[in-house]
Formats: C-alpha cells, sequence, structure tokens
C-alpha cells in the first residue's frame, strides 16, 4: 500500500500556495504597470527635503509637524534643511499647495504600496478629491 | 558555545546582505540570490517529500489517548482515537492548525531538591502559537509588497491587525506577538536546563534567524524608514520575470531580504521541514482500526520460488546418474 497519490494533492497544493504572487500576475493581466505613475508639481524643482527623504520618510515629517504645531504649539514655520526654504507646518496648505492633484500623486502611489492613511477623514483636499 | 556560533552566523549574514546593498550589490542581493533560495526551497521541499513517499505505508500505530472504537455503549473518542479516516482527518486538522500535541507538553523538576515532580507547561505551546500563526499572517500582510493590484484579503489583513491605529506608520499586533512568541521560544531554549542540554547550534539557528528577520522588519518599519515604492518595485519586477533593482534602496533592506532568502534556502535542510513532516507523522494521519481493517504488507511482493519439481526436472540426469532416488523415472527413448 502506498499513499502517493495523497502525497503528491497535498504537494500540489503546496507548490500553489507558495507560488502565490506568480499567479496574481496572471489573474491581473498585464495591462498593469509595475510602478506607480506620479504626476510632479510642474513649476517646482524639489520637495521639501530631499527627494530620497521624502519617498522613505514622508510620514515621519508630517508626524513630526502634527506634533510640534498641536502639542507643543510651536506656529513658527518650519526650515528646510534641503534649501532653507521655510513651510507652515500644515498637511494641506503646504503638502497640498505644491502636490495640487491628491489622487494623481499621494493615492497613487498608496494605493500602490497599499497604505491606508486616515488622515483625509478630518483634513481637507482643495478642490475636493476623495 | 552552540548559542554564540548560531548568534554570530546570524549576526554575520545580516551584515553580508547589508554590504550588498551598501556595495550597490542589488542584482545579485535583490534579485539572483532570492530567486534562488526561493528554487531550492520549493524544489527541495518538493523533492524532500517525494523522498518520504517512496516508503510504504506502515502499519498503524496506535498511540492514541482515548477510547478506542469498542462496543456501542462505551463512549468512543473520536479525535484521540479515531476510527474513520474522516476522524484522523479531524485530528490532523486540529494537530496542524492548533498544536494540540503541544498541550501535554510536561516539565520535571525537583521540588524541595529531591522530589521529582512532572508538571504540565504550556509555555511551549503558547509561543508556538504565537510564533507561527503571527508568522503566517505576516507572511500573507507581505503580500502587500509583491503584487499588484494588492489582492483584497491582503488589505482586509492589514486593516485588521492594525486596528489599533498606534504610531504612525500603525504597529501591527503580529509583528509585536511574532517577536514575543520567537523570544519566549529562545529563553526557553536558554533557561531550561534540560531543554539546553539537548538543543545544537541547529535548534539555536532559526530561533536568532527569525529573531533578526523580524527585527530588521521593525527597524525599516518604525525607525529608520526606507523607500517601500522602489522596493515594491524590485519585488513585482521579480515575480513579473522582468526584475528592475531601483536605486536608493536601504542596506536594511538587504540585510532582510538576504535573511529570508537564507531561511527559504535553509528550510528543506533542516529541523524546519516539520511544516510538511507533520502531514506524514503515522501517530497522526492514520486511524486506529487494526481491527477492522486488513493491512496489507506493502513489500509482500510475490516471490520468485524454485519448486523441487522444477529443480528434479532440471537435473534429473544427473541424479539419476548419481543413484539418488527421484520422484519421476527418467524417460526412455
Ligand atoms: C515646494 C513644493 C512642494 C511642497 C510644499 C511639497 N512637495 Fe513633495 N515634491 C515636490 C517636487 C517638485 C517633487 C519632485 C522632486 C524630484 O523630482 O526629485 C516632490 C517629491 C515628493 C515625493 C517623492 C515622490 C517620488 O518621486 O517618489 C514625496 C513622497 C513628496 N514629495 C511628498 C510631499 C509631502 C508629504 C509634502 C508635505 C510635507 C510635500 N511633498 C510638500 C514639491 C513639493
Ligand atoms: C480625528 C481627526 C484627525 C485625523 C484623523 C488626523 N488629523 Fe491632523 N489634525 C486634526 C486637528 C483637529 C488638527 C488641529 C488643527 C489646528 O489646530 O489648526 C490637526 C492638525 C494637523 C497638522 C498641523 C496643522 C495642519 O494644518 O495640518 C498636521 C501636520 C496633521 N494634523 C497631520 C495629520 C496626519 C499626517 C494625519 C494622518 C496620519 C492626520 N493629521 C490625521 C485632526 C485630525
Ligand atoms: C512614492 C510613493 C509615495 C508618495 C508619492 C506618497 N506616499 Fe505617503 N506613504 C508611502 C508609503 C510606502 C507609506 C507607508 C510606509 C510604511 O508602510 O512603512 C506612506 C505612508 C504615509 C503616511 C502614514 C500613514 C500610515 O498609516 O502609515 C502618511 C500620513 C502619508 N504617507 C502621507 C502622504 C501624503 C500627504 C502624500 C502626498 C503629498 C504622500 N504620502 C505621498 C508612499 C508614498
Ligand atoms: C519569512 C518571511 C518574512 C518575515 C517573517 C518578515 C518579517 C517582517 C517583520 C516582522 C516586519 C515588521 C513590520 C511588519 O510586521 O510588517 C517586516 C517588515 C518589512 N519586510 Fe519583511 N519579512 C519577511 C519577508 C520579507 C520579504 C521577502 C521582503 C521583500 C519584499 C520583506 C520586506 C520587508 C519590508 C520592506 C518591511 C518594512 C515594511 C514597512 O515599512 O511597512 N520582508 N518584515
Amino acid at each position: 500500500m502506498s499513499d502517493k497519490g495523497k502525497i503528491f494533492f497535498g504537494l500540489a497544493i503546496f507548490v500553489i500556495l507558495v507560488t502565490f504572487p506568480f499567479w496574481g500576475r496572471l489573474s491581473a493581466g498585464d495591462a498593469l504597470p509595475d510602478r506607480a505613475e506620479l504626476e510632479y508639481p510642474a513649476d517646482e524643482e524639489a520637495c521639501v527635503e530631499d527627494t530620497p527623504f521624502m519617498r522613505a520618510s514622508h510620514m515621519d515629517l508630517l508626524n513630526q509637524w502634527r506634533d510640534e504645531l498641536v502639542r507643543d504649539g510651536n506656529l513658527e514655520e518650519y526650515v528646510s534643511e534641503l534649501d532653507g526654504r521655510t513651510y507652515p507646518r500644515s498637511l494641506t496648505k503646504t503638502c497640498l499647495s505644491c502636490h495640487e492633484d491628491r489622487d494623481a500623486f499621494c493615492t497613487r502611489c498608496h494605493d500602490y504600496a497599499d497604505v491606508q492613511p486616515t488622515c483625509w477623514e478630518c483634513h481637507t483636499t482643495p478642490g475636493g478629491g476623495v | 558555545m552552540n548559542i554564540l556560533v548560531a548568534l554570530a552566523a546570524v549576526a554575520g549574514l545580516f551584515v553580508v546582505g547589508m554590504l550588498g546593498g551598501v556595495l550597490g550589490l542589488g542584482w545579485i542581493f535583490g534579485v539572483i540570490i532570492p530567486s534562488l533560495a526561493l528554487l531550492l526551497f520549493v524544489g527541495g521541499m518538493v523533492a524532500k517529500v517525494m523522498g518520504w513517499s517512496k516508503s510504504a505505508v506502515p502499519f498503524r500505530i496506535p498511540t492514541s489517548c482515548g477510547q478506542q472504537k469498542s462496543l456501542n455503549w462505551i463512549p468512543h473518542s473520536r479525535l484521540e482515537n479515531p476510527h474513520t479516516p474522516l476522524q484522523a482527518a479531524g485530528r490532523m486538522v486540529l494537530e496542524v492548525l492548533f498544536f494540540r500535541s503541544l498541550l501535554r507538553n510536561t516539565r520535571a523538576e525537583l521540588v524541595d531538591g529531591r522530589r521529582l515532580v512532572y508538571r504540565t507547561d504550556h509555555l511551549l505551546w503558547l509561543a508556538g502559537m504565537l510564533m507561527h500563526w503571527s508568522f503566517l499572517v505576516i507572511v500573507i500582510r507581505h503580500f502587500r509588497l509583491m503584487m499588484n493590484p494588492v489582492p483584497g484579503f491582503v488589505s482586509f489583513i492589514e486593516a485588521t491587525d492594525g486596528f489599533l491605529e498606534i504610531g504612525l506608520p500603525v504597529v501591527f499586533i503580529t509583528t509585536l506577538t511574532f517577536l514575543l512568541g520567537v523570544s519566549i521560544l529562545l529563553y526557553r531554549r536558554l533557561t531550561d536546563p534540560q531543554v539546553r542540554y539537548i538543543s545544537l547550534i541547529g535548534d539555536y539557528f532559526p530561533l536568532f534567524l527569525l529573531l533578526g528577520i523580524g527585527l530588521s522588519g521593525v527597524w525599516m518599519r518604525h525607525l529608520d524608514k526606507v523607500d517601500i515604492a522602489g522596493i515594491k518595485e524590485l519585488m513585482v519586477g521579480l515575480f513579473h520575470f522582468s526584475p528592475v533593482v531601483p536605486d536608493g534602496i536601504s542596506p536594511v533592506f538587504y540585510g532582510h531580504l538576504f535573511l529570508v532568502s537564507m531561511l527559504l534556502a535553509y528550510f528543506p535542510f533542516s529541523k524546519l521541514t516539520h511544516m510538511a513532516g507533520v502531514f506524514l507523522s503515522p501517530t497522526r494521519n492514520m486511524a486506529n482500526n487494526n481491527r477492522a481493517v486488513r493491512h496489507v504488507n506493502p513489500w509482500d511482493y510475490p516471490v520468485k520460488v524454485h519448486t523441487y519439481e522444477e529443480y528434479e526436472d532440471e537435473l534429473r540426469e544427473k541424479m539419476v546418474g548419481a543413484g539418488i532416488p527421484v520422484d519421476k523415472p527418467l524417460e526412455k527413448e
């Protein structure tokens, strides 16, 4: 007596499960880009800080601004370490003044990376994005 | 000694991965090594199980802890002593999902220096459950970094896991329970003299490896942020067979990924194969129905025999010549 049949059935399930990310590709089709296409501000050269820092740590910056303004009552403007420009510590007023279309920038990248910030339940978007 | 070797090995591997990142060897450490590791993992596990599948199914071993099926008025313990394949499957499901046999773990202790006492010890079960389940959830959550678009159940698990909404980015519950589970398992190995006595490098290494993977993950998420979008490009490219290596990915990520690659490559050749082995444990997956179902010995193949008649047919002339009596006389021409 041998249990080869049952064992191969189990193995097949194992292989299908661990190669799951490969199968997702088949069901999704070829239409989807492999990276997020972002729309950058047309008339600006640089972000608040340098781009690699912003890409990785923008949520830290926002968190820090929020703490400084709301908790410590620091109303002065933030001075960029990149070029010395000053910015109000504000989510809507600062970030979205340059990145005007939130859906084509923040949201597009967040959807790509599957992040759902809750900020917009309270904070507004100019032009009323969703 | 075993402990230090295992710890040094994991630390060394992490440094190697980080160095790969620092030196800009993204193609080697981000594409080639992870692909080979995944191949080795899947291929190694399949080869291992195919090897096991060649062995004959053994005679059922009724190591059970409940009343066997008997007369109708004696209550039968279906899960502890299954009689049908379905009941055995029930026992397997509980074993695989809830590690039921670990609930029987005991620990021997000398009380007052001379009285030997055995008591149940559920710490191993608890830490095992914490570690394994958190590991599963973490791996599923990680699909968000490998698949585009992200399947709905991944986002759902992510949202549920982070529902406490503490911190920015939020702290996931399973991140903490995973680290807690691994730490308890390590603590047990280090502090229980009996367990420590039988622990080898191969026991410490996986624990340190998991701890290293978990801590480097926490480092990336909560301490020194990394470029998630770039990392996702790398992973999605890998899974779509069109690899790209974006610039500016932190060396910590390459350290994390290298440790994961080592885990995958090490898996089929270590005690971690218990992942597949548990399904083939004869004492768990076979029903105790020896008295009801005939077990055919699998190596009882038809034996090639040489009967006395054939032997005599072959040698009759020589036997008659030597004066040995034969059953059938020589035929006269
Ligand atoms: C002065 C206008 C300006 C402001 C204010 C601004 N940005 Fe930017 N941001 C830019 C520009 C321009 C770029 C593109 C830089 C480049 O091309 O290297 C950019 C890039 C970025 C990137 C990197 C995108 C990528 O390439 O992956 C992120 C993330 C980002 N910004 C987030 C923010 C956040 C969050 C805020 C608010 C704290 C903010 N920005 C405020 C102009 C701005
Ligand atoms: C429960 C509602 C709520 C949520 C959710 C929320 N905020 Fe706020 N936020 C506030 C309020 C109220 C203030 C105070 C506004 C003031 O004093 O002018 C504030 C102020 C801030 C400020 C400084 C003032 C300004 O104009 O922006 C920053 C920065 C900020 N929040 C960032 C964030 C970020 C980032 C998130 C998402 C992770 C977030 N907030 C989510 C309610 C919220
Ligand atoms: C290049 C891609 C990218 C762009 C563009 C981007 N983000 Fe993010 N953002 C991320 C990623 C990735 C995370 C999650 C990081 C993690 O999981 O460690 C994140 C997290 C956040 C968080 C923390 C939320 C949480 O729950 O973790 C906030 C707040 C945030 N982003 C705000 C913004 C705003 C506002 C903009 C637009 C001005 C923006 N981001 C643009 C990639 C991006
Ligand atoms: C054995 C498999 C793995 C385990 C156990 C593991 C474990 C962890 C843990 C515990 C964290 C902390 C945050 C969290 O819980 O999400 C983390 C974060 C992370 N891991 Fe892994 N990991 C594994 C595989 C991988 C792989 C294959 C990648 C490659 C894409 C990866 C990339 C990352 C990244 C980028 C982060 C930071 C996430 C963030 O900032 O949100 N991990 N990992």
